[in-house]
């Protein structure tokens, strides 16, 4: 029996060892140091060191040139001293090597912090690199190390970019109610939009799709014929995509909630509409601003171009005023006759992201400059994407380049920051990302002094240098709802609080109930050990969208989710009268259509002529869009050339079709034209009648005087 | 005689097609929309949003402004009512900016998204 224990335990130990996989190295601030005993540093009574050892501290300060303090005593008679800040395991590897070399020193080390590694089981992640540990050639962000003290929670950070498909299935529950600001373009046209609309709520991504002809007639904007990029939700499932789901792909902080702030439609979008964005994503309150209840502490701004000018500037300045981090890409100019970064990448109060590729070095695409205050991974990045070419098909994944996709790794690495101790400042978080890198390799090309910022991005280093406060309770963990009704109550399942003590608790987006009593509350309050705590809020008004309630628990951020059910966009049958009698090539146009029983907006197609959103207001296009909820839409074409003929214009709205009918009306008369054979009459008929006349005078006879 | 009105026809008709002015000015510039952003000094009393903000602004840029909306931080979307040229809309921005009520004004430029295909 006892051998069979024996047996037993050793196998346990066994698996619990294969259970953590491989134990990680990563960044420290310590070295072990033995010395001989003569050399040692002593201890007085209290604790510190003696004077000689005081004499042999500043000798280790002296051959490392960092300042090195004693720390403490360990077993075997060796000491750790620590090191001013936590550095790159290869530097404290180099120092403890040149202490090692100075006499009476029986050997030196790093003390390194070792960590289980978190390797998600999401399928897609081995194809991730920007998400790993350095090493073999590979310069990631070493997001696995981080894991071990952070997987981030509700951190709110806004995505200001083309919108989201909220329901793709690794962000589903992830995303929080945002806002389109892009507006209607001049005189009623919705090209930038894309949506049948201008500002609302709806922040979904309809695609920003540019056919051959919209360049063309566009050129003055600088387009290019595209498909549809699906930019934000690949921006926003680098940073938050659910991870260790077993599906898709992993984010760097999964448990942060993307604020989708939609700036940017077919063609980019006006700055106007950013700096709206931005201010409303960080809570500003202003008059010309609807109310944001999910303020953001981290904006990313995957977007630019040109130089940075007054509106974006201020409106960075506001962000900042509500301890908002700005995070911008430097822009994809560094191969061009202009390297450096552009708006607002270029503007103050921005932490500026250039892109490298997996070997580390830089992109050949990236700006550059002293503007740039980080480098991070750009180039190949698998995340969360929408499918099709022009309007959604579905949900997948992606490979994107660009410094768009650098400045979400440090936008995820911020969230983990905060996740760990939020109560730090914008400034703070700055600084503790940038002063926490991984060393530019050898060979890496930055044509220029500081032109690449601090290093690369080490998520690890970032948050070993960054104390857990501590403050919170066992994660709580609200079960998201699919499928809801539109405007009613959601409540959640309850969930018993784990913690040391006493919490304050606040909630954003809807309120709360300790008991889960049916008592409900949003007054910010507190909470005990083993207390029951419940949320609510009203769902979504719109299909396919989510409501979130979002509760801070100490120094902890949970949300509870609910999803409106399937959007409709096939509208009621509809129908056009037709028109006779109309003139030859005439430009006909058909009465004003409303579209019925659609509660998101719906695909509008047109063949054998053109359409109209609102009919007049906007203009008419042959360019596949949308039309919104209670849209209307008119339908023109030309006649036909001849008469008693038909022309047919096809309009298809969410699948439904119906024709619009024309025809000319018959030879000879009627309708407000001129015939050409009466045109023709009338032009000979003074000639015939002077004819005539002359033909009259010469057939009368003479008559004699 | 015929044959010189056909040469000077044609040739004014070629001048047209190229843009080019009879008194020698350089080839005309592609124009389009302007689209601005402007911010009246607080507490100026100018409302871009009214109708005599609007007839303020348009004589100070030379060209009838048509008012779009609102925007955080105190702005003020507008365009011209008709196209211009990037010279044209050069001197509309300039104008403006003399004007001792407006803090700053400049043009709402597009931006993109970083990601290139």
């Amino acid at each position: 029996m006892k051998r069979y224990r024996k047996t037993l335990g050793i196998a346990a130990l066994a698996f619990a060892c294969l259970g953590i996989a491989t134990a990680q190295a990563t960044p420290t601030d310590r070295i072990i140091i033995k010395v001989s005993e003569t050399m040692r540093p002593a201890v007085l009574a209290d604790g510190g060191p003696t004077p000689r050892a005081r004499e042999r501290l500043a000798a280790l300060s002296t051959v490392v040139g960092q300042d090195v303090s004693w720390q403490r005593a360990m077993s075997g008679g060796a000491d750790v001293v620590r090191l001013p800040r936590t550095m790159p395991l290869e530097q404290v590897q180099a120092m403890a090597a040149a202490m090692a070399a100075l006499p009476g020193v029986d050997y030196a080390e790093p003390d390194v912090r070792l960590f289980p590694l978190q390797v998600p089981d999401d399928p897609l992640y081995a194809q991730q690199w920007h998400l790993k540990p350095v090493g073999a050639g590979t310069y990631g962000i070493d997001a696995e190390g981080a894991w071990g003290l952070s997987v981030g929670d509700a951190v709110t950070v806004a995505v200001v970019d083309t919108g989201i498909r909220f329901l793709h299935p690794d962000l589903v529950g992830k995303v929080l109610p945002g806002y389109d600001f892009v507006d209607e373009d001049p005189e009623g046209v919705f090209f930038t939009a894309n949506d049948g609309d201008g500002r609302d709520g709806n922040a979904t991504d309809p695609g920003d799709w540019i056919t051959a002809s919209e360049a063309e007639a566009l050129s003055e904007f600088g387009c290019r014929e595209a498909r549809s990029s699906w930019h934000g939700t690949h921006v926003a499932g680098v940073i938050a995509a659910a991870t260790d789901n077993a599906q898709g792909v992993a984010g760097i902080s999964r448990g942060a909630m993307i604020l989708p702030v939609r700036g940017l439609g077919k063609c980019g979008g006006y700055t106007s509409d950013i700096a709206d964005g931005i201010r409303w994503a960080a809570g500003v309150p202003d008059a010309a601003l609807p109310a944001n209840p999910h303020p953001a502490r981290i904006i990313n701004l995957s977007l630019g171009g040109g130089s940075c000018a007054m509106t974006l500037q201020n409106a960075i300045h506001a962000a900042n005023g509500r301890d908002a981090l700005v995070v911008a890409a430097a822009g994809n100019t560094g191969d061009t006759d202009s390297p450096a970064p552009v708006a607002p990448g270029s503007c103050g109060g921005v932490l500026t992201v250039a892109a490298s590729k997996q070997d580390g070095t830089r992109a050949a695409y990236s700006s550059y400059g002293t503007a740039v205050d980080i480098t991070a991974p750009g180039n190949e990045i698998l995340a969360t994407a929408g499918l099709g070419d022009d309007y959604p098909t579905g949900h997948g994944y992606g490979f994107k380049s660009g410094t768009s996709m650098s400045a979400p790794m440090v936008s995820g690495v911020a969230a983990l920051l905060l996740s760990r101790n939020p109560g730090l400042n914008r400034q703070t978080l700055f600084e503790r990302i940038v002063d926490n890198v991984t060393a530019f390799p050898v060979g890496f090309d930055c044509p220029g002094v500081d032109a690449c910022g601090s290093g690369l991005l080490n998520a690890a280093l970032a948050l070993g240098a960054t104390a857990d406060p501590g403050g919170r309770p066992t994660p709580l963990a609200f079960a998201s709802v699919e499928g809801v009704e539109a405007n009613v109550l959601q409540v959640s399942t309850d969930v018993v609080v784990d913690s040391a003590g006493t919490l304050d608790l606040s909630v954003e987006g809807g309120e709360y109930s300790i008991g889960c009593n049916g008592v409900f509350t949003a007054v910010d309050g507190s909470i005990e050990n083993g207390e029951d705590l419940c949320l609510r809020h009203l769902s979504a008004p719109r299909p396919e969208h989510p409501a979130a309630t979002v509760v801070r628990l100490g120094n902890h951020r949970s949300a509870f989710v609910s999803l409106t059910g399937f959007s409709d966009t096939q509208p009621e049958s509809f129908s056009f009268a037709p028109q006779d009698q109309t003139g030859v090539s005439e430009t006909v146009i058909s009465s004003s259509v409303a579209m019925e029983g659609i509660d998101a907006p719906a695909p509008v197609m047109v063949s054998g002529g053109e359409y109209s959103l609102g009919c007049g207001i906007s203009g008419f296009t042959t360019e596949p869009g949308y039309v919104a909820p209670g849209g209307t839409i008119c339908v023109r074409h030309q006649a036909a050339s001849s008469f008693a003929t038909r022309t047919v214009t096809t309009l298809t709205v969410g699948g439904v079709s119906a024709d619009f009918a024309s025809t000319t009306r018959t030879g000879g008369g009627g309708g407000g034209s001129l015939s050409p054979g009466l045109l023709l009459l009338g032009l000979i008929y003074p000639w015939l009648r002077r004819v005539r006349r002359h033909r009259v005078a010469s057939s009368r006879p003479v008559r004699a005087p | 005689m015929m044959r010189r009105r056909r040469l000077l026809f044609g040739g004014l008709a070629a001048l047209w097609i190229t843009g080019c002015k009879l008194n020698g000015e350089p080839v005309r510039e592609v124009a389009g929309v302007l689209r601005l952003i402007v911010v009246p000094v607080p507490e100026a009393g100018l409302d871009p949003g009214s109708s005599e903000g609007l007839d303020h602004l348009s004589r100070t840029a030379g060209t009838m402004l048509v008012y779009l909306r609102p925007m955080s931080g105190g702005g003020h979307v507008l365009v011209t009512a008709d196209p211009v040229t990037a010279s044209q809309a050069q001197t509309i921005l300039q104008r403006l900016a003399a004007d001792p009520v407006i803090a700053y004004v400049e043009e709402d430029r597009r931006v993109t998204h970083q990601s290139p295909e």
